[in-house]
């Protein structure tokens, strides 16, 4: 059997295990509710691995591996914004979960309607927050295509792997909805997890004997590359700090809360999710950062990962990191295409057209699904710049959201002027500082987006002390307050 | 401890952890590659150590949560049942 072969064998033989799964665990979709946010009924095992499935991206195997063999431990700030980004969600869990469930919301911009009592305002903001992070979608689909070409040796094309394996993906988010969606993240993260971690360790220790022997022989290449730099300072901390801010404020986090049968099970998630994080991140990101050392690195670093595995193992290996990589970005993929219908069509049509019936909003929701993956897939054929430059871009914008939902959930007197002055005016201040730096020199090195969150909290604070609150606001914290949750404990 | 407790006590480990490691001085100072510790050079070390305490600290916050969750619980339950009586 020649490379090639072995490699879409291997390829081959997992698409037919996930398409098994998830056609077992799947269900019939009968409402909206189901197809968005499963009847909040996922046990905590399942939302762990499905959210570790929606968060870990196939872009680590590309992007950021090409940056931690160029840029060093810098590339690591994603090890220590997705665990801090838990943390948030920890702090959130229990009032989002609950509120969902008495109110029956189903997104963020549910949320922002019911904290701030304006469908304007859920409009404007499910809209911006859309736009800010449905690049993932086409990062993603870009990553399948680097990941299917580069793990074939070739055969198969950039374009037409990013097509066959994203309509698989998009045909099983239409048909299961968020179910599917989940049961394909359980399989494909406990694969990058589990599988993974083994697969890239051995790795390491087959290029470079161990750890010890890795840092060693990048000190003597480059030890630019074990410290931050030029990238320390005001940069990391912004960077750290945005990404952060604007990870945990992704629709899709909102969807792992809504799915849970309860806030335990969510938070539940804390017992594995950031243990396997770090494993994930680390081992990566650790195989990456000698590499350039070696004189046969390729010319493009963004298939560095797929050189490095069919040079220590051949195609057999070539196609285990190709599935790994696959598994990241398909189960991102699913989980962002999944919350971006049912955002558009709840918060965006639904908001326009009030009347319509959720029977119909259920039909928009699965078409849209469609859509959207087929638009993505149309930009994701165009050419684009590094995947990570899209990816730090997007955080610095959709870090503005953080103030209306994170402190509009734990300060009653956060309200409607404040946040939404604050979060146009943090939007304008990330947007020029990402497309015309040289507008905000004046800032000494702090980023667009960090410039744009402090006066986004000054607003919504000085608002909150100047303007009247929201009538409604008691009830929904005492809502908070005395509800009695029942925890099943379920795992799937 | 109450949950209220709790959370400060999180919200304050959270804050120094994530200083440690992004504060333009503090970073300044560990940014280098000498001494190793535990076998990694010395901003690589901190790189990890901070994700790796706040994981487990994020772990002891939910098993301690959960005790004060099922001590209220048992504890409204007995006056429920006490006020049946």
């Amino acid at each position: 059997m020649s490379g090639p072969a072995i490699a879409i064998t291997i390829i081959v033989a997992y698409f037919v295990i996930n398409a098994v799964v998830i056609r077992l665990m799947g269900r019939k979709q009968e409402s909206l509710e189901d197809f968005g946010i499963g009847n909040r009924s996922f046990g905590w095992l399942l939302n762990c691995f499905s959210y570790i499935g929606g968060w870990y991206v196939g872009a680590i195997y590309i992007g950021w591996f090409a940056n931690a063999s160029g840029l060093g431990v810098f590339a690591q700030y994603v090890i220590i914004y997705s665990i801090t980004s838990l943390f948030i969600m920890f702090f959130m869990a229990r009032p989002v979960w609950i509120l969902g469930k008495v109110y029956n919301l189903e997104t963020q911009g549910d949320l922002i309607e019911l904290r701030y009592g304006s469908r304007a305002f859920k409009f404007i903001f499910a809209l911006l927050t859309f736009v800010f992070w449905v690049p993932w979608l086409i990062i993603e689909i870009k990553a399948i295509g680097y990941v299917v070409q580069a793990a074939t040796y070739g055969s198969i094309g950039f374009n037409i792997g990013l097509i066959v394996v994203s309509v698989f993906v998009v045909a099983y988010c239409f048909l299961g909805g968020a179910r599917a969606s989940a049961v394909g993240g359980l399989v494909q993260g406990i694969t990058f997890t589990i599988v993974g971690v083994i697969a890239v360790y051995w790795l390491i220790v087959k290029t470079y004997g161990g750890y010890p022997e890795l840092y060693d022989s990048v000190e003597q290449f480059n030890s630019g590359l074990l410290q931050l730099g030029a990238l320390g300072g005001k940069y990391w901390f912004s960077v750290v700090v945005s990404c952060t801010m604007g990870g945990y404020i992704i629709p899709g986090v909102f969807a792992t809360i809504y799915r849970a049968d309860s806030s335990r099970a969510v938070k539940k998630s804390v017992l594995i999710a950031p243990f396997a994080g770090i494993l994930i991140g680390f081992t990566i990101l650790s195989l990456g950062l000698g590499l350039a050392q070696f004189s046969d690195f390729p010319a493009d670093p963004q298939s560095s990962a797929f050189w490095i595995a069919d040079k220590m193992g051949g195609p057999a290996m070539l196609g285990l990191i190709g599935i790994l990589a696959l598994a990241a970005a398909m189960s991102t993929l699913s989980a962002v295409l999944n919350t971006a219908s049912l955002l558009i069509s709840k918060d965006l049509v639904g908001t326009l057209f009030s009347k319509l019936d959720r029977g119909v909003l259920f039909k928009w929701a699965r078409i849209l699904t469609i859509a959207i993956g087929a638009v993505s897939i149309v930009i994701a054929t165009t050419d684009l710049p590094n995947l990570m430059s899209i990816s730090l871009v997007m955080y610095d914008c959709s870090v503005q959201a953080f103030p209306a939902v994170f402190i509009g959930l734990f300060w009653k007197k956060a309200n409607l002027p404040g946040a939404a002055a604050g979060f146009f005016v943090g939007c304008f201040f990330s947007l020029v500082g990402n497309f015309y730096p040289a507008s905000i020199a004046w800032a000494g090195g702090w980023s667009g987006g960090i410039i744009g969150v402090f006066f986004n909290i000054l607003i919504l604070f000085v608002c909150g002390l100047v303007c009247k609150r929201y009538d409604r606001v008691d009830e929904l914290f005492d809502t908070v307050k005395t509800y009695k949750e029942v925890h099943t404990g379920k795992a799937i | 401890m109450t949950r209220k407790g709790l959370y400060t006590l999180s919200a304050i480990i959270y804050i120094a952890l994530i200083a440690l490691i992004t504060l333009p001085p503090v970073t300044a100072a560990l940014d280098r590659v000498t001494p190793r510790i535990l076998g990694m050079p010395c901003m690589q070390f901190f790189l990890i150590m901070v994700p790796v305490a706040l994981a487990v600290w994020l772990a002891v916050w939910f098993l301690w949560e959960c005790k004060i969750e099922d001590r209220e619980a048992a504890k409204a339950e007995a006056q429920t049942g006490g006020e049946a009586k």
